[in-house]
């Protein structure tokens, strides 16, 4: 067992991209540091995975980007939810909650 | 996932491709200024956090480029980008890319040319409201022929039965009319209308008013007339004040009441009646009875529904079939065993009895055209291999540089788009030119010219395009399956100079396909003109040679009955002693002509086979010269009297052969009686049997067929035929001097000889269209692949130059070198003759279904088509042959 951080599980970037974003705009490396501390540790994002996602979900519109300054006076680019970034977070939990629940069952039956 | 969001963000990046750019450049750099400022915060010193932070994203550009990828406006980057290269390399071949456009433009035009032409036949919907769901009402009755004229009085009971399924049910009648009263009388052809015509198509007049549904219920009650749009452009030059002004139709007055809407030309795909009546005005008019709105058994009018929205052709069918049984029902004698159905209207051009014919021909014809695309794509790809074998140095440089085999395949597959998109554009150019020279062509329906809507709409575009694509798709795949599939260091070191058997035998294998292709097209297109030839060797049963046919109606010229008989009369008298006439007749129709008469007869002692309905007979209205001059031979009884037969109580008829034979089996057909099921109380005694001859197609069995006196009989419009040993240009100003003593002003409808009339749409017209059309597509076909043959052949030789060389200085003889040449063009054209030979032997009985097609079995046209295609392969592979034979092996050997 790898003690050390470890990429995200595969698909699951989106989803967390959003979640972090839900609780308030962040910028990129705002939402790199948050989700590295609200899993204590455990999850590393690479920069380029995580660029291409905000490329990916602004294109579809969950998120939107604007211009601020940063509590370092530096210009950076914050991303908030959208309504149907919201809807579609929402949506991607359920679907996790089950696809972990059946997962737990198939690991119990065993 | 909005697709709107998707295609703003993809076009923001294209267009402001730099704004874009930096956003990102400046998102990264606060990323990477963010990531040091911790590393310092944790106790590192500037530098070292900087290169952690460096280390830990990663190169910046790799991520930039990656994130540049995510959208769709990349990968369209990329393909813009590769259209790019792809035309400079084009421009960098001049010969091959002007070749190729050439070759595919001559494939793709051939195939849209024919694919507006079917359109216009086949598929453009009629310009009224809603015509996808018009349908075009059919009977039979006890399962006899199919029909589509039905009576007056059925127009009426249908339509009152079918309100609930049919927002629309309209009747119409073609006529053929002279229209006069400006000093001037043209025929044209004209359509008599039932009254709720105009209203319930949903046409709006041009100019004036239209006829109303309250119009044409009383015979000879409304004489008004609504011109087309044509003719009042051509004939009144568009004047706004010609409502309200008189005219003659067929010598009756009669009031323009306005014109219909531009684009509208009736309710048949391909004729354009120029002006329509009330149906009741055809009682006076064009001479029918004035019981015709009341007789059910004349049928007369064509009748054409549009489906409520919501109501199925099943569902249709269902509601006729009970009508008709009720029909049967209330009037056994003419409708009993009546079965009523429909047909979409596209599928009953052109008439609902063609039984699919005209469809099952296009068919035919797209495909052979699919082939000449085929063949000519193939050529492309031919040569396209050549250069791919050129270009496998830079292909291998390419793929050796890290292209993968998919962005390699894409680049190919782009510059054959380039080529086919510039191909299709000149397919489409030189398909208008075929349509414009098309246009002119003097085809005819029902009398009437074609109204043929040759101008190009989207589905001629969209068939044009399908076809570039498909090209594009075979000009691609072959470079392709090489280019891509060699092994990197073989062909860097090879220097791009060698080709690989495997890339020789698909060319090879390309062009036997070209071959087979061509010779299948040309046993088609021999076997039409084969049939051509059968049907116009055929004996008709009289002899059309030397006889000239002038068409008349003294009812057009004003003049009644009792005037026109007299001058029939004379005129026969006069005609007959003209220098050089030996005889001449009156008939009202022609062989093959558009005018036909026929009757469902009641014949005393006949009795049809079970499940058989009444006899419905052809026959024509003759003067008593007509036997003698068309040279029918008489087997029994008497011939026609113009003087004795003149008693129209005593009505007289005479029979062919095959008549008498089916209704008096045992020889007693002269002296039998039959009458015609419209007039039960008028009984004709037969006085004559003649032998058969044809009368209404070039082949089929002859069917029973009679003839009535023209002195009991009168149509006003008669065919003058005169046999004579004149030729025609000396007799027709002869005749025409004739009549314009007799009768001045009288107009001739037509002039000409009866060889030229069987030449019509009834006649040798449709064979004479396929044979061209199959025979032009057949010689495209041929020299396409004539091109591929001498292509290949002249290509493997140069390859084997050096071979040739060696063995001209070991002292082969010339004759030794083109026999090893040609040895190897023969091989190919001889496995492409085996393929397209069986090809063909396969595909033949699906063209016997056309009735322009006499024979299938015929050998004449396998043999002609093999022949000149293996004659004209040999002759292709000569040339290179000789080129080689020709070397002067010295040079050969230093050159290399």
């Amino acid at each position: 067992m790898t003690q050390g951080p470890t990429e995200i599980v595969q698909g699951t970037l989106d989803m967390l991209v959003l979640k972090t974003l839900a609780l308030e705009p962040l910028h990129g490396y705002g939402v790199a540091l948050r989700i590295e501390q609200m899993s204590g540790g455990v999850f590393r994002v690479n920069a380029g995975s995580l660029f291409v996602a905000f490329r990916r979900m602004e294109r579809a519109g969950w998120i939107a980007g604007e211009w601020r300054a940063s509590d370092n006076n530096r210009r950076a680019k914050y991303y908030a939810l959208t309504r149907s970034g919201s809807e579609k977070l929402a949506a991607e939990t359920q679907e996790w909650g089950r696809q972990i629940a059946a997962i737990a069952k198939i690991l119990e039956a065993c | 996932m909005s697709l709107a969001t998707q295609v703003t963000g993809g076009l923001r990046a294209l267009l402001r491709k730099r704004h874009v750019e930096s956003e990102l450049d400046e998102e990264l750099t606060s990323f990477v200024a963010s990531l040091t400022e911790e590393r310092m915060r944790a106790g590192m010193s500037e530098a070292e956090a900087r290169r952690a932070a460096r280390l830990e994203v990663g190169g910046l550009d790799a991520i930039k480029e990656k994130v540049r990828a995510a959208g769709w406006e990349a990968t369209f980057g990329a393909l813009c980008h590769d259209a790019g290269f792809g035309l400079r390399m084009l421009r960098k071949a001049p010969a091959f890319t002007v070749t190729a456009v050439l070759t595919l433009a001559l494939g793709i035009g051939a195939n849209a040319s024919l694919f507006n032409l079917v359109a216009a036949l086949l598929l453009r919907p009629l310009p009224v409201q809603d015509a996808g769901r018009l349908a075009v009402l059919t009977f039979q009755k006890q399962g006899g022929p199919l029909q589509d004229n039905f009576a007056a009085a059925q127009y009426t009971d249908i339509r009152n039965q079918t309100k609930g399924i049919f927002s629309a049910l309209v009747g119409h009648q073609e006529g053929s009319d002279g229209m006069g009263g400006d000093g001037r009388v043209e025929r044209v052809p004209t359509d008599y209308v039932t009254g709720s015509y105009f209203a319930e198509l949903g046409v709006r007049p041009a100019l004036g008013r239209l006829i109303t549904p309250a119009e044409g219920a009383v015979a000879g009650a409304d004489p008004v007339v609504v011109l087309g749009y044509s003719y009042w452009q051509s004939r009144f030059g568009g004047d706004r004040g010609v409502v309200g002004r008189k005219l003659a139709v067929n010598g009756h007055p009669a009031t323009i009441i306005g014109v219909a809407p531009r684009g509208f030309h009736g309710v048949r795909a391909l004729t354009d009646p120029r002006a329509y009546m009330p149906l009741a005005m055809a009682a006076p008019w064009e001479g029918f009875g004035t019981d015709f709105l009341t007789n059910r058994g004349i049928r007369n009018i064509e009748l054409l529904a549009r489906l409520r929205s919501g109501v199925g052709l099943e569902q249709a069918r269902a509601v006729l079939g009970v009508v008709g049984a009720r029909l049967g029902r209330q009037f056994p004698a003419s409708d009993g065993g009546l079965r009523i159905s429909l047909l979409p209207e596209t599928l009953a051009r052109p008439t609902p009895q063609s039984g699919g014919q005209l469809a099952r021909a296009a068919r035919i014809f797209l495909l052979l055209a699919a082939l000449v695309l085929l063949l000519s794509s193939v050529n492309v790809a031919n040569i396209a291999l050549v250069r791919a074998t050129v270009r496998r140095r830079e292909m291998t440089i390419r793929a050796a540089l890290g292209a993968g085999r998919r962005r390699l395949l894409r680049q190919l597959f782009i510059e054959s788009c380039l080529l086919a998109v510039a191909g299709g554009a000149g397919g489409v150019l030189l398909a208008s030119c075929c349509s414009a020279a098309l246009a002119v062509l003097p085809l005819s329906a029902h009398g009437a010219p074609l109204a043929l809507d040759l101008s190009f709409d989207w589905r001629v575009f969209a068939y044009a395009a399908a076809a570039a694509i498909l090209s594009a798709a075979i000009v691609t795949w072959a470079p392709a399956l090489q280019a891509t599939s060699t092994n990197l260091a073989v062909a860097l070191g090879s220097g791009g100079r060698g080709a690989t058997a495997g890339s020789d035998r698909l060319r090879n294998g390309l062009v036997a396909a070209q071959i087979a292709a061509a010779l299948t097209i040309l046993i088609v297109a021999g076997i039409f003109a084969r049939s051509l030839a059968l049907a116009q060797r055929e004996r008709f049963g009289f002899d059309p040679a030397g006889v000239l046919d002038f068409t008349l109606d003294p009812a057009a010229g004003g003049l009644a009955e009792a005037a026109a008989r007299d001058l029939y009369r004379r005129l026969l008298e006069r005609a007959s002693q003209l220098p050089g006439a030996e005889s001449a007749c009156l008939a009202a129709a022609l062989p093959m002509g558009e005018t036909y008469y026929e009757n469902t007869l009641q014949v005393p002692g006949y009795l049809p086979p079970p499940g058989q309905p009444a006899p419905l007979v052809d026959y024509d209205i003759v003067s008593a010269g007509y036997f003698a001059t068309l040279r029918i031979p008489r087997i029994s009884g008497r011939a026609f009297d113009d003087v004795s037969d003149g008693d129209a109580r005593r009505p007289v008829a005479m029979v062919n052969r095959t008549m008498a034979a089916r209704f008096w089996p045992r020889g007693a057909a002269v002296g039998a009686s039959f009458a015609m099921a419209s007039h039960a109380d008028r009984v004709f005694r037969v006085v004559g049997v003649v032998e058969d001859s044809r009368a209404v197609g070039i082949t089929g069995a002859i069917e029973p067929f009679f003839y009535l006196p023209l002195a009991q009989q009168f149509a006003s419009e008669e065919v003058l035929q005169i046999r004579t040993s004149q030729p025609p240009e000396v007799m027709i100003p002869l005749v025409r001097r004739l009549l314009a003593d007799l009768a001045p002003g009288l107009p001739i409808w037509s002039a000409g000889t009866l060889e030229d009339a069987l030449g019509g749409m009834r006649g040798f017209l449709p064979f004479k269209i396929a044979a061209g059309l199959a025979a032009g597509l057949g010689f495209l076909a041929l020299i396409l692949a004539l091109v591929g043959v001498y292509g290949v052949v002249s290509y493997s030789a140069r390859q084997r130059q050096r071979e040739i060389g060696i063995r001209m200085a070991l002292g082969a003889e010339r004759r030794a070198v083109v026999r090893l040449v040609l040895r190897e063009g023969l091989a190919i054209v001889g496995l492409g003759v085996v393929a397209g030979g069986l090809a063909s032997l396969v595909a033949a009985p699906s063209l016997g279904r056309l009735a322009t097609v006499v024979t299938t079995s015929d050998p004449w046209p396998y043999a002609a088509a093999t022949a000149g295609v293996v004659a004209s392969a040999l002759a292709a592979c000569y040339l290179p042959a000789r080129r080689m034979a020709r070397l002067d092996p010295t040079q050969v050997l230093r050159g290399d």
